[in-house]
């Protein structure tokens, strides 16, 4: 017998046990019989034999030899950044998701790569957050891409970043769940609205009303007026979900034929009258006395009237919201503040309002959405309602109609505080050095600061937002101004957060560099 | 001067390292200097008095005028994160009283400790008490061996299939009996087997090793004054039986300079441990440090990976001498932190392990480092492979091997761990270039 057999043997007794099968001594060869001891129990003179074989096995050890040629990873032409960075990464994903993004985003525009031992764990994390594959992809390099080839759940990682996100597969459209279809074809969208259009020709009308809901939402990418004929089709669809959406996107649509009929409309239910003295005109409200069957194709009316507001109020809210907002200022000749000042005494005011934020919303109007901010709104939770609208506004819009309601907070002392917190959840970071300096003139307040720190939980929400999102040339204005309060030590845990947050973002940033 | 990881691994905890980045900026420090291997420098702190920071690089040694409960606190890191970042900014200087007189004082109690140290080595215990102290814990030892013996054959009696179906308190038991019996190294030894059973595929010849060490152990205690000296002393310390300090300390030093494979930390039982893998440049000699630390504590030493320290090392009396204590002149830092050349090839490491089993057949595992070695991943498993294709198997460990995957990019170079005899504990693999460097 091999060692290896006799060790294999070795192996079967002890599973079974010597109580049922001793082990054949007999075969042994002689040096082995040497190494048993001349009496004692069958149990140890098995022992023996283990002890005896465990050892030479291990000193003996015969390695493989492996033929194949593994695979090593292929050369990268940019540098990995130092080690260093990884200690952030570690943090990042300890503290917050948000966190990684920004250090993902630091490490692409610093012209390096990920340091190689980051990988793994980018991998995991790209992994479970589908959102942050493309940066995981682009901070990677070759060496992700090669690592990521041996483990099958990494096999997202394999291949080349394209330009604009990653080759659709049409495989998944025929076969996919609704969730792949859905997210195939927002892909399809982004990479050949062409494709995507023609596409969505052919099958619309054959699809699932649920799926049908799902794919029309897509078109919020890249809406172009070739979308108008499609649209104008899906106004007549049998589920409210998708006609009332298509009546969105056509509103939003400048020029559309939809649009001009909403105009239409704009003008037959407000009307300028001159005022008092003929100084300054008025704007009359006068909401449709019936639903004709042209307004009801377009849809409106078509959601259930608020509570509390009759049929006429919602058909009215439907018209203002689809009329495209520049009818106001061309046909009326109304800036955005003066309209909302013209309906101030109208019993119709609170339905316009509600009328306008949908419109300015949908048109992604910065212009409109910032005036509705200082208008004072129809509910005490009018600023809070505006938080999910501003969404829609691009970030650079959505910081300048944010700086436009702390100044109202300022110079008229309202209560923005229950608002701001909501909008600011909105805006990604890092923020705008302008902005950031704006709500550190509230946060960063040395007589202030303690006492709402650990008693205002408004305040505390947008100091956490400051830390997270804020421009990181805001930390030193921070130190500055807080300085006594950092020097004294005592400070609630809250503080304690915010200063190590905004400090370590800070640091992150000047240690991420290109 | 250290590398911001080097830093790192000094920090008591991460809020630390954190606060310590952020005071690593010109502007805080109102007054720094250098000179030697002392750092200093004043931080401005919230009090009128700025703190006085000082750092002894040999060591290193830290102290602060902060009122911080940390150690070393954020002003030190601060401090030693600057002088990475900025050398510039430290002027040579002659260091101020409140620097010259710590440095005095830490050189002091160094020498206090050098002479109680070997004052302690020379006295004696009352050798009658400790004979006796000996000879009792020798029969409760030598008890406790025969009845681990019985157990032992009963395991094999009954059959490993059916033993693994007990519960965790079958081995749990014995395991206590033995530290009841004064024999902490056998109890381990139970739990290892115990831990090798539910080890997944191909735990029964793990398992049936760790018996087999186990029995070889047992055999070679009933014949303990037949064992050459140094192999006797394994076997003891294998027991249970420890080595006092003094006595290593009295072993003649080998003096090198040390480069440092490796740091496990982790924590048993509530005490923190830290396994620190050193090789010798000149001597190639490869040497462990053991350090616990319990509560609020921190390790006597520290240093990271990658570095080389210049110590003489004292090695416990062993027949493969490894486990070491640094001298009582303790360590200093070297610059360079070139590697130590690997081992050619696997055979030749296989050749030095079966010499070293031969030697000391109560080793569980050798450490080395093996020249351009690659890391391969292949059918979900892990293994090294060397110029010449002769490969070892890798034992999987979780994520770090991910990331010594990464780090290698699966090209030659130097790794570093411990092979058992059947298995590979693969501890670091340094980055090609890294490894290059060395050529």
């Amino acid at each position: 017998m091999t060692d290896n057999q006799a060790w294999k043997r070795m192996t079967a007794t002890a599973m079974v046990g010597t109580a049922i099968q001793s082990y054949p001594a007999e075969s042994l060869s002689p040096e082995w019989k040497e190494f048993l001891p001349e009496s004692g129990t069958p149990e140890s003179a098995f022992l023996t034999l283990v002890a005896g074989a465990s050892l030479m096995r291990r000193a003996g050890y015969a390695p493989a030899v492996d033929q194949e040629n593994a695979k090593s990873a292929p050369e990268d032409s940019l540098l990995p950044g130092p080690d260093s960075w990884d200690a952030f990464l570690r943090t990042c994903l300890e503290e917050e998701a948000s966190l990684v993004t920004e250090w993902l985003q630091l490490v692409a525009e610093s012209g390096r790569l990920a340091p190689f031992r980051c990988l793994p764990v980018l991998l995991e994390h790209g992994t479970n957050h589908r959102d942050r594959r493309p940066l995981v992809r682009r901070v990677g390099g070759q060496r992700l891409r090669w690592l990521a080839g041996h483990r099958p759940e990494w096999s997202w990682a394999t291949h080349a970043p394209t330009r604009e996100g990653t080759e659709p597969d049409k495989a998944i459209w025929n076969d996919g769940q609704k969730a792949e279809r859905t997210e195939y074809f927002r892909a399809l969208r982004t990479h050949d609205p062409a494709a995507a259009r023609s596409l969505l020709a052919e099958t619309f009308k054959s699809e699932p009303a649920a799926m049908r809901v799902s794919l029309i939402e897509c078109l919020d990418i890249g809406l172009d007026s070739a979308d108008e004929g499609f649209l104008e089709a899906c106004l007549a669809d049998r589920r409210k979900q998708v006609s009332r959406r298509a009546a969105q996107f056509l509103s939003a649509l400048p020029g559309s034929a939809f649009a001009g009929r909403m105009g239409e409309r704009a003008g037959a239910i407000a009307g300028a009258k001159s005022g008092l003295l003929g100084i300054g005109k008025r704007l009359v409200i006068e909401p449709p006395e019936e639903l004709t069957p042209e307004m009801e194709s377009d849809t409106i009316g078509a959601d259930s009237p608020q509570s509390g507001q009759g049929k006429r109020a919602g058909w009215l809210a439907d018209i203002v919201a689809f009329t495209p907002l520049r009818v106001w200022s061309e046909d009326f000749g109304l800036e955005p503040a003066d309209a909302i000042k013209q309906v101030d005494k109208s019993s119709w005011r609170n339905v316009m309002l509600d009328g306008w934020l949908r419109a300015a919303a949908q048109q992604r109007n910065a212009a409109w959405m910032q005036a509705l901010t200082m208008a004072d709104g129809p509910r005490k939770t009018w600023l809070s309602e505006l938080g999910p609208a501003l969404e829609r506004l691009s970030p650079d819009d959505l910081a300048t109609v944010i700086s436009a309601l702390i100044d109202r907070g300022q110079k008229k002392s309202a209560d923005i505080s229950q608002a701001l917190p909501a909008w600011l959840r909105q805006l990604p970071g890092p923020w705008p050095l302008g902005l950031t300096e704006k709500i550190l003139a509230m946060v960063a307040n040395p007589k202030a600061f303690q006492m709402a720190m650990s008693n205002d939980w408004s305040f505390r929400e947008v100091a956490g937002q400051v830390a997270l999102k804020g421009h990181p040339a805001g930390w030193p204005i921070v130190e500055q101004r807080l300085d006594a309060v950092i020097r004294s030590g005592s400070y609630p845990p809250s503080a304690d957060k915010f200063f190590a947050r905004y400090q370590f973002r800070y640091s992150m940033h000047q240690e991420i560099q290109p | 001067m250290l590398t911001p990881d080097a830093i790192e691994s000094l920090a008591p905890d991460a809020p630390s390292i954190k606060a310590g980045r952020g005071l690593a900026r010109r502007a805080k420090w109102p007054a720094l200097g250098v000179c030697g291997d002392a750092l200093w420098g004043e931080c401005q702190g919230s009090g009128s008095k700025p703190y006085q920071t000082r750092i002894d690089m040999k060591g290193p040694a830290f102290k602060c005028s902060c009122p911080s409960h940390k150690f070393p606190c954020k002003h030190a890191l601060g401090l030693l994160f600057l002088r990475a970042q900025s050398p510039g900014e430290f002027a040579e200087a002659h260091p101020p009283a409140w620097v010259s007189e710590w440095l005095e004082s830490r050189r002091e109690k160094q020498q206090a400790k050098t002479e109680k140290a070997l004052e302690k080595a020379k006295k004696d215990a009352d050798p009658q008490a400790q004979e006796k102290r000996v000879a009792a814990r020798q029969s409760k030892v030598a008890a406790g061996i025969d009845e681990l013996e019985l157990w032992l054959g009963d395991l094999v009696r009954r059959g490993l299939s059916s033993v693994r179906a007990e519960s965790y308190d079958y081995f749990d038991r014995m395991a206590a009996r033995m530290i009841d019996a004064q024999a902490a190294g056998l109890a381990n030894m139970v739990r290892e087997i115990a831990s090798a059973m539910s080890s997944g595929a191909g735990w029964e010849s793990r398992a049936l090793d760790k018996i087999g060490a186990l029995f070889l152990l047992i055999r070679a205690a009933r014949c303990e004054d037949q064992l050459p000296e140094p192999l006797r002393q394994d076997l003891r310390s294998l027991i249970g039986w420890s080595v006092p300090k003094d006595t290593v300390l009295a072993e003649s030093p080998v003096r090198d300079e040390w480069y440092v494979w490796a740091v496990e930390s982790g924590e048993q039982d509530r005490v923190r441990y830290e396994r620190t893998w050193l090789q010798g440049k000149t001597t190639r000699r490869h040497a462990l440090l053991l350090s616990f630390a319990a509560g609020t504590a921190t390790h006597e030493f520290s240093v990271a990976a990658g570095r080389t320290i210049s110590a003489s090392l004292h090695f416990y009396p062993s027949a493969a001498p490894l486990r070491a204590l640094i001298g009582i002149e303790g360590a200093s830092s070297v610059e360079d932190s070139q590697p130590p050349a690997g081992i050619d090839g696997v055979d030749a490491l296989l050749q030095v392990a079966a010499e070293l089993f031969a030697i000391d057949p109560f080793l569980a595992a050798i450490p080395f480092a093996l020249a351009e070695a690659q890391l391969v991943h292949r059918d979900e498993a892990f293994f090294l492979r060397d110029a010449q294709g002769k490969t070892l198997p890798i034992e999987a460990t979780g994520e770090d091997l991910w990331r010594f995957f990464a780090i290698s990019g699966g090209a030659p170079s130097i790794a570093f761990g411990l092979w058992t005899g059947s298995v590979l504990q693969l501890r670091t693999i340094l980055a090609p270039a890294e490894a290059g460097a060395t050529r």
